[in-house]
C-alpha cells in the first residue's frame, strides 16, 4: 500500500514540475518567436526585465498583450495587421513622429507632403498627397500596413485608400485626437499594431511625467490669466473652445481659454477678440513671416493690453498642431509663454 | 391759380416729412450699429468718443480704452463704409434701372464685379502688392479690373450697336460677364490653395477694414453720387424713351456714356473694398420710388439713404446672429433681399 | 424756314424716303398724309435730327446734321407716336419735363413762376388742367396723347412736328387739338406739320398738304390744286372721294 500512496504523490509533483517548465518554456516562445522574426530591437529590453522577479509577471501579462495585435483600428474598422511589418505607409505627420520615436523611422516607405523633413525617416520615402493620394503607386511599394488620419476621408473620395484595402493591404484609420488622452491612445495603438507597446509605454509615461510637473505648478496659480489662441491669421481668424486639445492644455497650464464657451474650431470676428482684452496672445500660424507682428499691426488692437505689454508669442506649430507626444513640447512653451515667473522664460524655438 | 399753388406746396411738405423721417431712422440705425455687438455701447458713450476724438478732448476715465479702440478703430469704421457701400451701390442701381429702363437691372449688369473679382482673385493668388499702394493693392486693382470690364463691354456694344441700344448694352455686359468669370473659374482651380480666401472675398464683408478705405472710398462716393443727382432731369426724361429724350433736348450718348460710367465707378470701388453684396441695389430705387414718386432727384439720393442704411442693418444682423463668427454681408442681403424684391415686383405686375 | 433738298433718309441702309425735296416757310402749317409705310414718320425724324440723313436739311440756313442736339432741340419738337412710360410721374411733372432747355437753374432748384405758368398754360390748352396731379399711369390713351402734346408746347419751339397726333382722341378732342393747333401756330409764325391718317383732320388743319407715296413726295402744295378723285385712287388703292361722298350722303339724311 504505501508504495502506491507514494507513487501517486510523485506523478502528481512530477506532473507540477512539468507544468511549470511547459508554462515557462511557452513564456520564452514568446519573445523568442520576435527573435526569430529579427524586427524587434527591444527584445533585449524585455529579456533584461524578465530576470528581475516582481516585473516577470507583469511582463508575463504584457508580452501576452504585446502578441496580441489590435483588432480594430481607433476609428472602429475592424482591421487585420499582419504579423511582420517591414514597410509602413503613414499618410499623416503626427503618425510619423510617432513611429519615429518608437524606432520605426527606417521602416517608414511612404509619406505626405506636410511630413517632409521630419526628422528620422529615410531620405527615400515616397511623398503622396493625404487628400487626393495615388492609390496606385502606393500599391507598388507593397506596404505591410498603412496608417492614415480621418482627415483624409473628408477630400473627394470617401475612402481614398479603398483601392490598398482591395488587394489585401491593412489600412488603419486615426480620428484626429481631441483629447489628450486620445492621444495616448492613439501613440499605444500604433505601438501594439507595430508590436512596440513597451516604447509606447515609455514615451506616454514620459508624457505624463511632464503634465505631473506642469500641474504641480500649476495647482499654485491663483488668478487665472485669460489666453486667446489663434490658429489661422487674418483675414479669416480662427480659434477655437473646448473640446479640442489646445483647449485642455490651455486648462493644464493654470489659464483660461477667452472662448471656453465655444465648442471646438470657429471663425472669429476681430471685434469679438478686442472685446475679450485677454492677457496674453498666443498664435502657431505659420505660413506667413511673422505673425506675431500681423497680430500687433491690426487696426483698433492696439489698445488691447496683451499687444500693449507685448504678451504675443508664436507657439511652434507642428508641436501645437499634430496630436502625438510633440505636444509636450508646446505645452512648455505656452506655460512660459503665458506664466514666466512660474515656468520660466519663453524660448521661440525655430 | 392761387388753390393749385397751395396743394403744390403740400405735396411738397410731406414729401419733407418723408425725407426727415427717412434721415431720423438712418440715424437710429447708424448708432445701432455701432453700439451693438459683443460689447453694447450705449448711444451716450458713442456721443461722447466722437465728440472727444473730433474736437481732441480728452475722454472721461469711464469709458475704457477699450471701449475707445473698438468705436473709433473697429465699429464707426465698419459702420461708415457699410453706410458708404449702401449708398454707392443704391445710387448706381437707381442709374442702371433708369437708362436701362428694366426692373431687374442692378449695377452688376455691366460684368463690373466680375471684373473686380478676377482683378481682387489674381491679386490673392499671386499675392501681388504695389509698394506704392501697400494694403490698397487689392482694392485698387480691383477697381480698376472692374472699370476696364465695363469699358470693354460698352464700347464692344457701341461698335456693335451705333447707336448703342440697352439690350444690346445688358447683352455685352452679361456675355463680358460669363466670360471673365470663366477665366476666374479656371484661375482658382489651379490655386486651391487661395480657394478660401478667395470665395471669402467674394461673399463680401465689412470686417477688419480700417479708415483709409473708408476715407477713399467717401471721397469716390462723395463725387461720384452728387454728380448722378446732376442728371436727374435727364435720367427722368430718358424714361420716356430715348428718341423722345433727344427731341427734348438730351444729348443721349454723352449722357448714357457718363451715367454708366459713373454707375461702374460707383459699383467698382464699392466691391473692390467689400466685396460683391447684391440685392441692395435693386431694390432700395423701388422703396424710394414708392415713396416719393420717380423724380430723380428725390429718388437718387433717397435710394442711397436707403440703401446706407439697409446695409449697415444687413451688416450688424451678419455680425451678430452666429458670434463670434460672421455671416458674410451678401448672404444676408441675399435672404432679405430676395424676398421682398419677388414681392414688390409681383406686386406691380399685378397693378400692371 | 425749312428747306429739305435731295433727301434720301433710312434705316439699316435701306433708304425709305427717296429723294424729297421741299421748302416750308414760317407761319405755314402742313398735313403730311399718304399710306401707311410711305415715309412720313422717317421723314419726320430726318427733320428732327434723330436719324442719319444725305442730302440736305437746313433750318434757318444751317444744316441739320451739323447742328448740335440742344439746338435743334430749342428750335424744333418731335412728338412721336410710340409713348413709352416706364415709371410713373404726375401730369404736372410730366409736361414740366419738356422746359428742359428753357429752364434755368441746377439741379436741385424748384422750377420759376414763370416755367411753372406756362406749363399750367399748355395743360390749359389740351384740356387737362383738373388733372395736373394724377399719375400719368392711370390716364386713358387719349388723355396721355394730351400730356405729350402739351409737352411739346411747353418746349417753346419755332417748329413742332407731332405724328399722328389725334389717334387715341375721341372726336371732340381732335376738333379742339386741331384748332388750338391753328391757333398756337399763328403766334409768332411758328410752323406745325401734322402727320394725319384722317384726310378730313388734315385737311381742316390746313390747306397745305404733303403727300407722301412710297417715299417720295407724291404732291405738295394747296389741296384744292391736286385733290382728284382718281389721282387719290391710285394713291391710297382704294376708291377714297367715292367713301367719303357716301359718308356725306348718310349725314345729310339723317343726321
Amino acid at each position: 500500500m504505501k508504495n502506491r500512496i507514494i507513487s501517486i504523490k510523485a506523478i502528481i509533483a512530477v506532473l507540477l514540475v512539468n507544468a511549470m517548465i511547459i508554462l515557462s518554456f511557452s513564456a520564452c516562445l514568446g519573445p523568442a518567436d520576435k527573435i526569430s522574426n529579427g524586427s524587434q530591437p527591444n527584445n533585449g529590453l524585455e529579456q533584461n526585465e524578465k530576470s528581475s522577479g516582481a516585473e516577470t509577471q507583469k511582463e508575463t501579462s504584457s508580452d501576452t498583450q504585446a502578441e496580441e495585435l489590435p483588432t480594430k483600428d481607433p476609428q472602429g474598422n475592424d482591421i487585420e495587421i499582419p504579423e511582420k511589418l517591414n514597410s509602413i505607409a503613414a499618410m499623416a505627420p503626427a503618425i510619423v513622429e510617432i513611429l519615429v520615436d518608437l524606432g520605426l523611422g527606417d521602416k517608414i516607405v511612404a509619406i505626405e507632403l506636410a511630413s517632409v523633413g521630419i526628422e528620422g525617416i529615410r531620405e527615400d520615402a515616397m511623398v503622396f498627397d493625404m487628400m487626393a493620394p495615388d492609390a496606385e503607386k502606393l500599391i507598388s511599394l507593397k506596404p505591410d500596413i498603412l496608417f492614415a488620419s480621418t482627415i483624409s476621408q473628408l477630400g473627394g473620395s470617401e475612402d481614398p485608400f479603398k483601392l490598398l484595402q482591395d488587394v489585401g493591404i491593412c489600412v488603419a484609420y486615426i480620428p484626429t485626437s481631441d483629447t489628450i488622452d486620445d492621444i495616448k491612445n492613439d501613440i499605444m495603438f500604433i505601438a501594439k499594431a507595430t508590436k512596440t507597446a513597451d516604447k509606447g509605454r515609455m514615451i506616454i509615461e514620459k508624457m505624463e511625467k511632464e503634465i505631473e510637473r506642469i500641474s504641480n505648478i500649476a495647482k499654485t496659480i491663483t488668478e487665472k490669466k485669460k489666453v486667446y489662441f489663434e490658429i489661422a491669421a487674418a483675414p479669416t481668424i480662427y480659434s477655437f473652445g473646448k473640446g479640442v486639445f489646445l483647449n485642455e492644455m490651455i486648462e493644464l497650464i493654470g489659464a483660461e481659454n477667452v472662448f471656453a464657451d465655444q465648442t471646438s474650431w470657429m471663425s472669429v470676428a476681430p471685434e469679438v477678440a478686442v472685446a475679450k482684452d485677454p492677457d496674453v496672445i498666443l498664435t502657431n500660424v505659420n505660413y506667413i513671416e511673422d505673425p506675431v507682428a500681423e497680430i500687433k499691426s491690426r487696426d483698433g488692437w492696439q489698445d488691447m493690453k496683451a499687444i500693449k505689454n507685448d504678451d504675443v508669442y508664436y507657439i511652434d506649430n507642428m508641436a501645437s498642431s499634430l496630436p502625438n507626444q510633440n505636444i509636450i513640447k508646446a505645452l512648455w512653451q505656452i506655460a512660459k509663454a503665458v506664466y514666466p515667473d512660474k515656468y520660466g522664460s519663453y524660448e521661440k524655438k525655430d | 391759380m392761387q388753390k393749385q399753388y397751395i396743394l403744390i406746396s403740400m405735396v411738397v411738405m410731406r414729401r419733407k416729412i418723408k425725407v426727415l423721417i427717412s434721415i431720423s431712422i438712418c440715424i437710429i440705425v447708424l448708432l445701432a450699429g455701432i453700439g451693438i455687438g459683443s460689447v453694447p455701447i450705449s448711444p451716450a458713450d458713442i456721443f461722447i468718443i466722437l465728440w472727444s476724438k473730433l474736437f481732441g478732448r480728452a475722454i472721461p476715465p469711464k469709458i475704457s480704452d477699450i471701449t475707445v479702440s473698438l468705436v473709433w478703430k473697429l465699429r464707426l469704421p465698419r459702420v461708415l463704409l457699410a453706410f458708404i457701400v449702401g449708398g454707392a451701390l443704391s445710387a448706381s442701381g437707381t442709374v442702371m434701372q433708369s437708362v436701362l429702363k428694366n426692373p431687374l437691372a442692378s449695377s452688376y449688369t455691366l460684368g463690373v464685379s466680375s471684373g473686380a473679382a478676377l482683378g481682387a482673385g489674381i491679386v490673392i493668388i499671386f499675392g501681388i502688392t504695389i509698394s506704392i499702394l501697400g494694403r490698397l493693392t487689392l482694392p485698387i486693382i480691383g477697381l480698376t479690373s472692374g472699370l476696364l470690364t465695363v469699358f470693354l463691354a460698352v464700347t464692344f456694344a457701341s461698335k456693335i450697336d451705333k447707336n448703342m441700344e440697352n439690350n444690346t448694352i445688358i447683352l455685352a455686359g452679361m456675355v463680358f460677364s460669363l466670360f471673365i468669370n470663366s477665366i476666374l473659374t479656371i484661375v482658382s482651380s489651379m490655386a486651391k490653395g487661395h480657394l478660401e480666401r478667395i470665395v471669402f472675398w467674394q461673399m463680401g464683408s465689412f470686417a477688419s477694414k480700417d479708415w483709409i478705405s473708408v476715407i477713399i472710398l467717401a471721397c469716390i462716393a462723395g463725387v461720384g453720387i452728387p454728380c448722378v443727382i446732376r442728371f436727374s432731369r435727364e435720367l427722368d426724361i430718358m424714361t420716356f424713351g430715348e428718341e423722345q429724350a433727344q427731341a427734348i433736348g438730351v444729348e443721349l450718348k454723352k449722357v448714357k456714356w457718363y451715367l454708366l460710367a459713373l454707375s461702374a465707378a460707383l459699383t467698382g470701388s464699392a466691391v473692390a473694398f467689400s466685396g460683391i453684396i447684391g440685392f441692395v441695389d435693386l431694390i432700395t430705387p423701388h422703396v424710394a420710388r414708392k415713396l416719393f414718386g420717380s423724380t430723380h432727384r428725390y429718388v437718387v439720393p433717397l435710394s442711397a439713404l436707403f440703401g446706407g442704411t439697409f446695409m449697415v442693418a444687413a451688416d450688424l444682423v451678419a455680425r451678430t446672429v452666429i458670434s463670434p463668427s460672421e455671416l458674410p454681408v451678401g448672404a444676408v442681403t441675399a435672404l432679405i433681399g430676395a424676398p421682398f424684391f419677388g414681392y414688390i415686383y409681383f406686386k406691380r405686375r399685378k397693378k400692371g | 424756314m425749312l428747306s429739305v433738298k435731295g433727301l434720301f433718309c433710312g434705316y439699316n441702309g435701306v433708304d425709305v424716303i427717296k429723294d424729297a425735296s421741299l421748302d416750308i416757310t414760317a407761319g405755314e402749317n402742313i398735313s403730311i398724309i399718304g399710306p401707311n409705310g410711305s415715309g412720313k414718320t422717317t421723314f419726320l425724324r430726318a427733320i428732327a435730327g434723330l436719324i442719319p440723313y444725305k442730302g440736305s436739311i437746313r433750318l434757318d440756313d444751317k444744316e441739320i446734321a451739323q447742328m448740335k442736339r440742344k439746338e435743334i432741340a430749342s428750335k424744333i419738337a418731335f412728338m412721336s407716336q410710340i409713348s413709352s412710360i416706364y415709371f410713373s410721374y404726375t401730369v404736372f411733372e410730366t409736361v414740366m419735363l419738356g422746359r428742359y432747355l428753357r429752364m434755368k437753374g441746377g439741379v436741385f432748384s424748384e422750377p420759376s413762376k414763370k416755367d411753372k405758368e406756362f406749363v399750367l398754360q399748355c395743360l390749359n390748352a389740351v384740356g387737362l388742367t383738373e388733372l395736373k396731379d394724377r399719375q400719368i399711369t392711370s390716364l386713358s390713351g387719349g388723355q396721355l396723347q394730351r400730356v405729350f402734346i402739351a409737352r411739346t408746347f411747353a418746349q417753346e419751339p419755332e417748329i413742332i412736328l407731332l405724328d399722328e397726333p389725334t389717334n387715341h382722341l375721341d372726336l371732340k378732342h381732335q376738333i379742339e387739338l386741331v384748332e388750338y393747333l391753328k391757333e398756337w401756330s399763328h403766334k409768332d409764325r411758328r410752323v406745325v406739320v401734322g402727320v394725319f391718317h384722317d384726310i378730313n383732320l388734315a385737311m381742316q388743319f390746313s390747306n397745305k398738304i404733303l403727300l407722301f407715296n412710297n417715299g417720295q413726295i407724291a404732291a405738295y402744295g394747296d389741296y384744292r390744286t391736286f385733290f382728284d378723285g382718281d389721282f387719290l385712287k391710285t394713291i391710297y388703292s382704294i376708291d377714297i372721294k367715292n367713301y367719303m361722298l357716301n359718308s356725306l350722303r348718310r349725314w345729310e339724311n339723317y343726321g
